[in-house]
């Protein structure tokens, strides 16, 4: 697996370029702006390119734009941000013109190689990921009358994990539990909350983020 | 109370002036007149030529009062003494002949210098010079040229006789003196064009007299000219019509002498709080619609009446008149120059509008002092929101990203030490999450980085999710809005769910952000217990600068069992 590494602070670059490695990861380039980073991906044709949000010149959401650029004129290369920011909002912007082969993960998640390398995966296989935390703090406050109170925990956590991107082979996995009733519960929360299922595992993902994010 | 002049005494200079030769050239009339009838001529003639050059001699004295009108004044004086000398030809002696034969006409020459020159003896233009110098080619000049060849045995420069060459020079100074007086019309109708105020007031009626007395005199040349003869009786319609000169000059001194009488009226006019400004009135009084007052605060700046700072103009266009109370400057009328022509009407509004001008000043000194603590809250409140930002930023950049490459260098030990120590390390890896965590939540709290990235919409719906409670959010998501506005009205809606959570016992809230016109309205309406009240110690009263700041409107209705819904009106421009 050939990645890219996009971060402006050389010790963090480095940092993650050693433990990709270690992780039997190819890091074929390391670059410190938006720039370098599109030049790179053009050049190399890497399988996925893990860039952090804030890089020069405004150090806002660079990274974001050059992700949603690479997914738009490389589609083989996958994308995964790293991003300081828990807002749901930041990573709908990120999946909302195609959810495939998009990943975004908080930046701490650096230290927690398994995950990384999880995520890098995933998103080389085409599937969309969403850190955990982000989806908790969308899923967090929903009380009362808002109908995913209405949902049982079990349904709680299987919206989660789609949320997050999982596939329902990946949720069979994590919660097991047999495809078959996956399915039922899935239906299940759709059904309360009114939303139409998508087909595909990736479409699920950002209509299940759309909906609690309003 | 004592108000004073700025500027030095006006009159000493006048008494050295020229036209005291009045009486002198009053003399020379009398000697002339009795010429005149002692050679037969015409009375009404003789008439005319005195009752001119006295009126000329008057105005001239009458305009004593007007110290920068003293070259005018001497002109006036001079063509009088000339339209007298002209008068010599009734004297015996040729020498004396000829001298009134060259001056017949120059008399006219000296009033166009007069009317182009008005008031201050400055040539008004280029072509008005052309005027002047095309007046005196055709009177002097032509007279010159006439001498040489009249046909006259009193002329004692005739170099040769030709009645011909003499008829036709005539008739070359009437063609001129036509091309002149059109030139002249045309100049005084357009400077009476450009005329305002005080200077129209005083010079109107003299550049209205003379454009009056223009026409005649053309006709009066065009039918010498076309005839081919000069005629006795045009000449006295002539001397008649510009007897209008020093007519229009008595009439405007008096008309600005007129207003200046309503100086004394101003004492009551000023003192009454009409619904008009002191400088509205001031304007009214001195006939000066541009006329502003600025009052001088303690530290010398200048500032209007509503307090803003104001700059003593230093341009030619405008003039500035100090008034002093006790010694002490309190204000500047800053006005049109022409008014310095009127230092008497000036002077009398300085001295009556002192009490008042001092009454405002002291308002405006408490304007500018208002204005100087808003500015000051205004660059207070920036200047906090740009040290938390400038802290959101540190947190980021700093702290976070140092704990970040503390995870990673985490994230390395453990993959390089394997099971060993993996339990400790984990343990760490957690803390550092939920330090990170912890961070990230307090940098939000001191400037939301959301809102400036992406709008207020946005950061209030990410404002509403996170509060736990359901909260509606309605509203377009619209242009972006100035930083200060959209900061304050996050910080409301922040302040007002965090109240609605801690003390409502709600279960529904809304928020509604509606811009109309230039106003954004930021309503959080809840359906919990109502009774809330914005407490010295509230969150919501911590806003009141930022708010004010803005001039934007708070308020709070709660009525007790009715809900409480907090609205806020900022002006966004």
């Amino acid at each position: 697996m050939r990645v890219v590494i996009a971060d402006d602070a050389p010790l963090i670059r480095q940092g993650i370029a050693a433990l990709l490695t270690e992780a039997g990861l190819e890091v074929v380039s390391q670059v410190g702006n938006a720039r370098a980073l599109l030049a790179s991906v053009r050049d190399e044709r890497p399988d996925v390119a893990l860039i952090d949000i804030r890089m020069p010149p405004t150090h806002t959401d660079e990274g974001l734009r050059a992700a949603q650029e690479i997914r738009a004129s490389y589609g083989h290369t996958a994308v995964v941000v790293l991003s300081q920011h828990l807002e749901a909002e930041y990573a709908l912007r990120l999946i909302k013109e195609s959810p495939e082969g998009v990943g975004y993960l908080l930046k701490e998640r650096v230290g927690r190689i398994e995950q990384l390398v999880g995520a890098i995966q995933r998103v080389a296989a085409g599937e969309c990921v969403i850190d955990r935390a982000v989806v908790d703090e969308l899923l967090a406050n929903r009380r009362h009358t808002d109908p995913a109170a209405k949902l049982t925990p079990r349904e709680r956590e299987i919206l989660a994990l789609m949320a997050e991107g999982r596939s329902n082979q990946g949720i069979c996995g994590a919660l097991w539990l047999s495809p078959k009733t996956v399915e039922a519960h899935i239906r299940n929360v759709f059904a309360k909350l009114g939303i139409t299922a998508a087909a595909a595992d990736n479409r699920r993902v950002l209509a299940v983020l759309t909906y609690l994010k309003h | 109370m004592s108000s004073t002049l700025s500027t030095p005494s006006r009159t000493a200079g006048a008494l050295r002036d020229p036209v005291l030769l009045a009486p002198a050239i009053v003399g020379a009339g009398l000697g002339i007149g009795w010429l005149g009838i002692d050679a037969g001529a015409s009375g009404t003639r003789v008439a005319v030529d005195l009752a001119l050059s006295w009126a000329l001699v008057a105005a001239s004295l009458v305009a004593l009062e007007r110290r920068r009108w003293k070259r005018s004044r001497a002109l006036l004086a001079l063509a009088a003494f000339v339209l007298l000398a002209a008068d010599l030809q009734w004297a015996g002696a040729n020498l004396l002949w000829t001298l009134g034969f060259l001056l017949d006409t120059v008399w006219v020459a000296l009033l166009v210098q007069v009317v182009l020159t008005f008031p201050e003896g400055r040539t008004w233009s280029r072509a008005a010079r052309a005027a002047i110098a095309g007046a005196y080619l055709a009177t002097l000049g032509g007279q010159l040229i006439g001498a040489f060849v009249l046909p006259d045995s009193r002329d004692v420069l005739s170099v040769t006789q030709q009645q011909a060459a003499a008829d036709a020079i005539d008739r070359g100074q009437e063609f001129l003196g036509i091309a002149v007086a059109l030139g002249v019309l045309w100049l005084l109708v357009r400077r009476l064009r450009t005329l305002r105020g005080p200077a129209r007031r005083a010079q109107g009626p003299l550049l209205v007299a003379a454009a009056a007395a223009a026409p005649p005199l053309i006709l009066s040349l065009a039918w010498m000219a076309v005839a081919g003869q000069r005629s006795a009786t045009i000449d006295t319609i002539d001397r008649c019509l510009a007897l209008l000169i020093p007519l229009g000059l008595v009439a405007g001194l008096s008309w600005s002498r007129l207003r200046r009488s309503e100086a004394s009226d101003l004492v009551v006019e000023l003192r009454t709080d009409g619904a008009t400004s002191l400088r509205e009135r001031l304007a009214k009084v001195l006939g000066d619609p541009t006329v502003e007052v600025a009052y001088r605060l303690g530290d010398g700046r200048h500032v209007d009446a509503a307090g803003r700072p104001l700059e003593l103009p230093d341009r030619p266009e405008r003039a500035i008149t100090l008034v002093t109370v006790r010694g002490e400057e309190i204000a500047a009328l800053v006005h049109d120059p022409a008014l310095l022509d009127e230092p008497a009407l000036v002077e009398a509004v300085r001295a009556t509008a002192g009490l008042v001008l001092e009454n405002e000043r002291l308002a405006a000194e408490v304007r500018a002092q208002l204005a100087e603590v808003r500015a000051s809250r205004t660059r207070i409140v920036a200047a906090t929101d740009a040290e938390r930002r400038r802290i959101e930023r540190n947190l980021h950049d700093g702290a976070q990203q140092r704990l970040v490459t503390l995870s990673l260098a985490l994230g390395i030990a453990a993959a390089r030490h394997g099971a060993a120590g993996s339990d400790v390390l984990a343990r760490a890896q957690d803390e550092l999450d939920a330090a990170i965590a912890e961070l990230r939540e307090l940098a939000r709290g001191i400037h939301p980085t959301l809102l400036r990235e992406e709008g207020l919409l946005t950061a209030v719906e990410a404002l509403a999710r996170r509060t736990p409670l359901l909260v509606m959010v309605e509203g377009p998501a619209g242009d972006r809005l100035p930083e200060a506005v959209e900061l304050a009205a996050y910080f409301l809606v922040s302040e007002a769910l965090t109240n609605v959570v801690k003390h409502a016992a709600a279960s529904e809230v809304t928020v509604r952000l509606e811009r109309t016109g230039g106003i954004l309205r930021v309503t959080v309406v809840d359906d919990g217990v109502g009774g809330a009240c914005a407490a010295a110690d509230s969150g919501l009263a911590g806003l009141r600068d930022r708010l004010e700041v803005l001039d934007a409107r708070l308020i709070i209705e709660s009525e007790p069992g009715a809900g409480t819904s907090i609205s806020v009106e900022i002006p966004c421009g």
